[in-house]
């Protein structure tokens, strides 16, 4: 059954081979020819009658090696000085009269900002207020570990980064005093600003725990100690230190159950706190 | 050849004996071993959440189960997820119903995986938190995967299986 099939097919091209008029096929050739030499012409001819040479290629390779080898740190640096005369200006308008932290998402402040902490910073991600990546923070972490998260923030690059932690280093009692204490706050600061040049680094006060949770940790008195040191040492060395006391004094019924940690409502007004006091250091009042 | 009949003769009994052997395993497996379910995602949360504490835990978004899980539940029949309240709780509750029974390794694992994250946070930090996650229940059945930590993660096991 299929041969003649076959027979038929074999046929049928016979005859279109046959039909096929060689003038037409010549013509049809050098039509391609001659849009293939135009098109290779056009090519190599630019609008000006400049022929395009190796020295151009090589123009072009050099600025896109140079573009390859820049430090994109030192790039956003740049930016972010070209930006800073419009920030400062922001800045002083948010902090006059008219402006109200408590009316802005404050959210939208910490775009640009990194926290790193322990477990009660660990809520700024938890509860999807900041990217995970912005959040360097960790269940029982002590100030120490914050060395080790010096290159994350170099990546990262912020324009603040923020130092919420403490509360494991006082109740473990990890330091001898609260100088040793402060001493080694300002080292790490020290370290990141030494890192990341663009970043300005904050130093903020040990959250208080609620009076219930004293009863477990009698180390926890020596906080107020502690946060006193703390901003002694970076009114000298010229670095932001944020109180948060008054804070938990007037949120205490936003404290979790264990007297340690808080609960989602306590992190916007945290935020506010801690950016209006940056704010109001740079806009100098 | 009527010699080599009567040689392998006697294997008649034993292999009707194996097949009858693999025929009721199945049946078995079929009763006990993962039946696919026809009971509504819904119907069976509600049935387990009387064990579970609800002042520590609260309903999560598909958003939040791809955060925590790292599964789009609109890959899957349903998904119903309670996470901690807090970031210091451990409670929580995970019910998927599968598409399709070749997505039970993958969800199987992806409770483990976030099971081993929170042990991981807690390590030498919460210690009432570890004791509880490490009593907690990942156990797959037919066409339902469960993940239960709590108090009482053995009676929201039991009260899962009923639901089914």
């Amino acid at each position: 059954m299929s041969q003649p099939t076959a027979v038929k097919n074999n046929h049928r091209y016979s005859t279109n081979q046959n039909r096929t008029n060689p003038l037409v096929l010549i013509a049809v050739i050098v039509a391609v020819l001659l849009l293939a030499l135009f098109s290779l012409l056009k090519l190599l001819i630019t609008p000006s009658g400049i022929h395009r040479g190796a020295g151009n290629v090589e123009e072009g390779l050099a600025v896109i090696k140079a573009m390859e080898s820049a430090d994109i740190t030192e790039i956003e640096n740049t930016i972010r000085a070209n930006d800073d005369v419009k920030h400062t200006a922001q800045i002083q308008q948010m902090i006059s009269d008219d402006f109200n932290i408590d009316e802005v998402n404050i959210w939208s402040l910490y775009k640009d900002v990194v926290i790193c902490g322990d477990s009660r910073a660990v809520g700024f991600s938890y509860y999807g207020f900041m990217d995970e990546n912005h959040v360097l923070a960790d269940y029982g972490a002590y100030l120490s570990e914050i060395y080790e998260d010096i290159e994350t923030i170099a990546n990262v690059n912020p324009r603040y980064v923020f130092i919420c932690t403490g509360v494991n280093d006082v109740g473990n009692n990890m330091y001898a005093s609260s100088d040793d204490y402060a001493t080694e706050y300002i080292n790490i600061m020290d370290a990141i600003s030494e890192r990341c040049p663009g970043s300005t680094v904050v130093a903020t006060s040990i959250l208080d725990a609620a009076e219930s949770a004293y009863e477990t940790c009698s180390a926890w008195y020596d906080i107020e100690y502690f946060n006193n040191k703390l901003q002694k040492f970076c009114d000298e060395r010229g670095y932001i230190y944020v109180d948060n006391t008054a804070l938990c004094a007037q949120y205490t019924d936003l404290y979790e159950s264990d007297g340690i940690h808080f609960g989602e409502a306590f992190y916007e007004p945290w935020a506010r706190n801690m950016m209006k006091e940056v704010l109001e250091y740079e806009s100098g009042n | 050849m009527n010699q080599e009949t009567k040689n392998v003769g006697f294997l008649y009994p034993i292999i009707m004996a194996v097949l009858c052997l693999g025929i009721c395993g199945f049946i078995f497996s079929m009763c006990w071993g993962g039946t696919n379910s026809s009971a509504d995602i819904n119907d069976v949360a509600d049935a387990v959440l009387p064990s579970v504490n609800l002042d520590n835990v609260k309903v999560a978004d598909a958003n939040m189960i791809i955060k925590l899980y790292g599964i789009d539940p609109a890959n899957y029949a349903g998904a119903v997820l309670y996470y901690p309240i807090t970031n210091m709780e451990a409670d929580e509750l995970f019910i998927v119903k599968l598409a399709d029974n070749s997505q039970k390794d993958a969800v199987v694992a992806a409770a483990q995986s976030r099971l081993a994250t929170q042990l991981n946070n807690f390590d030498g930090y919460g210690d009432a938190q570890t004791a509880m996650l490490n009593a907690s229940k990942i156990y797959a059945t037919g066409n339902y995967v469960i993940f239960v930590s709590g108090d009482k993660a053995d009676e929201s096991l039991s009260l899962f299986k009923k639901a089914l």
